[in-house]
């Protein structure tokens, strides 16, 4: 195998790691700054108190 | 200016997506239904096309094209084999960024995607605007011109279509044709419609 051969494929490998790095990167950056964190507090009938984390569903939080 | 203005025009007409090239036609038949979602496919279509035809083009240019790496001494480099997959990893992301925008500001119209915003990710309009930027060897200004007009020209298509849908639910059609088929036969029409364009550019 050439020389230019094996640095294409470790120079490729390489950008497209730090491709993908930096793109979820960005993404978990703005996931913390769009949807809120912490739990929420579920209330039945005044007499059963849930606590629940944001996002998820009803059905699995009383369950 | 006028250049780009008729560069923009073309993109959204004379190489309308669905009407002219025939890509991305499942969400277009798919979410013509309601004019309330068509409109917001169209506003996605518009948004993401937008932000990843220049920003795959800054990506491919500055990373993957033949002769990219000539700063780090290596003239001979060529990754544009990687184009594909470094495309589809911006546009994921895109649409990721996109689903957490409508979903923080805009529920209504996230709730009414449903599961086509995240199809948005392998929706082969979106990927046919990068591989045409580079096919055509466009500047990053006609990348983003082009990315915004195949947008737009994506939105006012479906729109049209749902728009035709809507009106044509008080018709009385034959069984075969209600729902899918006369969208099919609608977006037939349309396209020979679309077809005048091209005549239009071909013109001096």
């Amino acid at each position: 195998m050439t020389e230019i051969a094996i640095t294409e494929i470790a120079l490729g490998s390489l950008t497209i790691a730090a491709l993908v790095v930096l793109l979820a990167a960005g993404l978990l950056a703005t996931r913390r700054r769009l949807i809120p964190q912490g739990s929420i507090s579920v209330t039945v009938n005044d007499t059963l108190h849930i606590n629940a984390a944001r996002g998820g569903k009803l059905l699995s939080a009383l369950h | 200016m006028n250049e780009a203005f008729s560069f923009l025009l073309t993109a959204a007409f004379v190489d309308n997506m669905p009407l002219t090239l025939f890509l991305g036609l499942c969400t277009f038949l798919a979410l013509s239904r309601r004019t309330e979602s068509a409109l917001g496919l169209g506003i996605a279509m518009i948004g993401v096309l937008g932000v990843t035809v220049p920003l795959n083009h800054l990506i491919y240019q500055g990373l993957l094209a033949p002769g990219a790496w000539a700063w780090a001494g290596q003239p001979d480099l060529d990754l544009s084999y990687l184009a594909l997959i470094a495309f589809i990893g911006v546009i994921a992301a895109t649409v990721q960024l996109l689903e957490m925008v409508l979903d923080r500001f805009f529920p209504a119209i996230h709730a009414g995607f449903g599961v086509f915003l995240p199809l948005l990710t392998v929706q082969c309009a979106i990927l046919a605007g990068s591989l045409f930027m580079v096919e055509r060897n466009y500047t990053l200004g006609q990348s983003a011109l082009f990315g915004l007009g195949s947008g737009l020209g994506f939105a006012v298509a479906v729109v049209m279509l749902s728009a035709i849908r809507a009106r044509l639910s008080y018709a009385d059609l034959p069984a075969g044709l209600r729902g899918l088929g006369i969208a099919f036969v609608l977006t037939g029409l349309m396209s020979l419609g679309f077809s005048a364009f091209s005549q239009m550019a071909a013109s001096p």
